[in-house]
């Protein structure tokens, strides 16, 4: 049941972000709005990270930085942005239900790059889930 | 008809760059799941990758922030920081989560998020955008398609 709260606390926050952001990008660009909302995330993030994780902060290898980096620039100059992009051009309605379907694109890259191969749930998930784009881009 | 065209084409930008957004956010679970796997926990690896990133796009956007400065009520500043602080309380509980459940279970919890979206939308938003049946009929096949595949991939 604890996981369950847990579950939904996160799809409370991935789905309140979009609405704050729409909001207040009314008022400024999406590349301001980008910014500022990283800046909170880290402060709050690495505070969390120095709590908690204190000795493995300081004991990472240089390797983990180069990761680090790969997975800073796909979540933030491109996800981050693009996302905000989307949302204040598009309107959260078009833009969540599109977002969302982002585990097209990982599951394809499992399929395709991670040999992974595909079964019943997987193709109906992935009909779905494009149906679901499909549906939200065809409105005028 | 002008007008219409231009705000229509902006409308069709911004499907792309969600599906840009989509594509980030899809390939980049491959890189978390290595970091993870290799390197250091969940929460530090998200701290560093948020970092790096602000360094970033601070770097590539700090003028736009000067630019905006001085025309930009207090309360927009507020509410996108406030986007920032419900992303990281998503981040943050999803981590929780996945540390005490499966990912056949999480994944489908979390991903109703664009149902969440519209929920509190139409509760807030209804002066600024419209709700259409397709809008939630889309995020709903959305939401099924993403629990089937954290079955099938299970």
């Amino acid at each position: 049941m604890l996981e369950v709260g847990l579950g939904l606390c996160a799809a409370l926050g991935f789905g309140t972000s979009p609405i704050f952001a729409r909001l207040g990008l009314r008022y400024m660009r999406p590349t301001t709005g980008t910014l500022v909302s990283l800046i909170v995330g880290t402060a709050i993030t690495m505070s969390l990270a120095l709590l908690f994780h204190f000795e493995e902060v300081f004991a990472l290898s240089g390797f983990a930085f180069v990761w680090f980096l790969l997975s800073g620039v796909m979540n933030f100059p491109l996800g981050r942005l693009l996302n905000f992009v989307s949302v204040d051009m598009a309107g959260v309605y078009r833009a969540t239900p599109i977002i969302g379907a982002s585990p097209l694109f990982a599951t394809a890259l499992a399929l395709t790059v991670g040999g992974e191969s595909i079964n019943a749930p997987t193709l109906l998930g992935t009909l779905s889930i494009i149906a679901g784009v499909m549906v939200v881009l065809s409105q005028r | 008809m002008m007008r219409l065209d231009a705000a229509r084409r902006r409308v069709l930008l911004g499907c792309l760059a969600a599906l840009g957004a989509a594509a980030s956010y899809g390939s980049v679970t491959l890189v978390a799941r290595k970091i993870v796997t290799d390197y250091s926990s969940p929460l530090v690896a998200t701290a560093f990758s948020l970092l790096i990133g602000t360094l970033i796009v601070g770097m590539l956007f700090h003028r736009d922030v000067a630019a905006d400065a001085p025309r930009s009520p207090g309360r927009a500043w507020l509410l996108v920081a406030a986007a920032g602080c419900a992303s990281t309380w998503g981040v943050t509980f999803w981590f929780l989560a996945l540390d005490r459940a499966p990912v056949v279970l999480v994944a489908p919890l979390a991903g109703t998020h664009p149902l969440v979206s519209i929920v509190l939308g139409y509760l807030f938003l209804r002066r600024i955008e419209h709700l259409t049946w397709r809008s939630v009929a889309g995020a709903l096949l959305v939401v099924i398609g993403v629990a089937l595949v954290a079955v099938g991939r299970q």
